[in-house]
């Protein structure tokens, strides 16, 4: 009897501790889906996945802090130099970029070793 | 009783034919100067290579020694004295960026990282100049404010760097490149931007902190603005740069208007705030305002305006009146 009671403590606190762990990686990193109309039809983004050229990928990163900075509202507190961002390529790849110099249109690069490929049975 | 008049008459024809044998000198060393011909001219072709020795304030500060200025008059390509301040403006970029291509292979480490300047604003557009375009159109479609700047902005960055194409090769690379050749030449807006892009020219704490230290005791507004991204939330945690300002968003920001106090071009229409806009869509809604202003109205809450004062006084040495 004692132990049901431990095993059900257990699974409760195993639970929160799973619910807390996920809200404070989802604030922590923000995402950004290439999917949404603003983004989309952007010239170095369409076709860019996470095969594409390093200068590609981060010219199509760039394209997209600007366009989600200038939609905003709040642009300077937005994505700033030194924080970082996952794209979802329109093919549904992700990666991690993170942000140089807000200023310049060379300003943003992948994080080396964050690149996941798309699902080859993904619906995307 | 005759010596007398003789001494009086000696002390006054003395002096004066020490006077006159002064001044006779002078004019004829000029009249020597005069008639120098291709002597004196190889002299000043050796006075003109002195600027790019001398580092950036050398060559564009107006307050530079009567030498310098005298130098920078032979510089035999046509650029301006400034050439920072010839970025700014309507100039032709492309036609600007072939003349201080050639200044930089001439050795001119401050041509050089201008040049890297203009690379950097100009490669969006050069790269895929109809790509760029469809950019704009589409980012009108959008309808905000923020958007609508944007598109104002690019055009303005397709006005002025119309010219370059792709084989051209504008680029993060070719940028990087320059800006190395021109911090290992001694220019340090150049070596802060290299710390700036995370690839400093040396590794170390002890590097990091001497070259933020130098960069504070230069007053170069360039160097300034090169080193700000450096210094906000990619500087936390490191201990080389305490008490440096530095370590969080506003710090970088704070360092961008340290350098427009010392005399960098930030106002509405800089190469700056077209930049911000262009490139980082971060635009302000009020087209006359400057960057400090903007920096003030939309980054900075008014509970934390007083910090980001002291801050910027901490790093230009002065008070700030807002």
């Amino acid at each position: 009897m004692k132990y049901r009671r431990l095993l059900h403590g257990a699974k409760f606190w195993f639970w929160v501790a799973l619910f807390f762990a996920y809200s404070a990686g989802a604030v922590g990193l923000l995402m950004v889906d290439t999917q949404e109309d603003r983004y989309r039809l952007l010239s170095k983004v369409e076709l860019t996945r996470v095969q594409s050229s390093h200068d590609m990928r981060a010219a199509g990163a760039s394209q997209v802090a600007a366009v989600y900075r200038a939609t905003s509202g709040l642009p300077f507190s937005s994505m700033p130099a030194g924080s970082t961002f996952q794209v979802v390529w329109p093919d549904g790849s992700t990666e991690t970029m993170v942000i140089v110099d807000p200023s310049s249109p060379n300003g943003v690069r992948p994080v080396p070793g964050s690149q996941i490929p798309a699902d080859p049975t993904g619906t995307r | 009783m005759a010596f007398a008049p003789a001494l009086k008459t000696w002390l006054l024809v003395v002096p004066a034919v020490a006077l006159l044998g002064m001044v006779g000198l002078r004019v004829g060393e000029r009249l020597a100067q005069g008639a120098g011909g291709s002597g004196t001219f190889a002299a000043s072709a050796a006075q003109a290579d002195a600027p790019m020795a001398l580092g950036p304030l050398a060559v564009m500060s107006p307050g530079a020694s009567g030498s310098n200025r005298e130098a920078g008059r032979t510089l035999p390509s046509g650029l301006p004295l400034d050439l920072r301040a010839d970025l700014e403006g309507d100039t032709d970029l492309h036609a600007f960026a072939q003349r201080l291509r050639g200044q930089a292979d001439a050795g001119n480490v401050e041509a050089r990282w201008v040049l890297s300047r203009v690379y950097d604003y100009c490669s969006p557009y050069a790269n895929d100049a109809g790509g760029y375009q469809r950019d704009s159109a589409a980012l009108a479609t959008l309808g905000s404010a923020g958007a609508s700047a944007m598109v104002a902005a690019r055009a303005r960055v397709a006005d002025r760097c119309a010219g370059f194409v792709p084989s051209d090769g504008l680029g993060h690379a070719l940028v990087f490149m320059q800006r190395r050749q021109a911090a290992q030449g001694g220019n340090l807006a150049a070596e802060a931007s290299l710390l700036a892009d995370g690839q400093p020219l040396q590794e170390g704490a002890d590097y990091r902190r001497s070259l933020v230290q130098r960069v504070r005791e230069s007053r170069d507004p360039e160097a300034f603005m090169a080193l700000a991204p450096a210094m906000g939330l990619r500087a936390a945690g490191d201990q080389a740069l305490v008490g440096l300002v530095a370590g969080e968003a506003l710090s970088e920001l704070a360092w961008r208007v340290a350098a427009c106090d010392l005399g960098m071009a930030c106002g509405p229409g800089s190469v700056l705030m077209n930049s911000y806009c262009a490139n980082g869509g971060i635009c302000s809604q009020d087209a006359g305002q400057g960057f400090t202003d903007f920096v003030y109205d939309a980054a900075v809450s008014r509970q934390g305006a007083g910090k980001m004062t002291e801050w910027v006084e901490q790093l230009t040495g002065k008070r700030t009146d807002r």
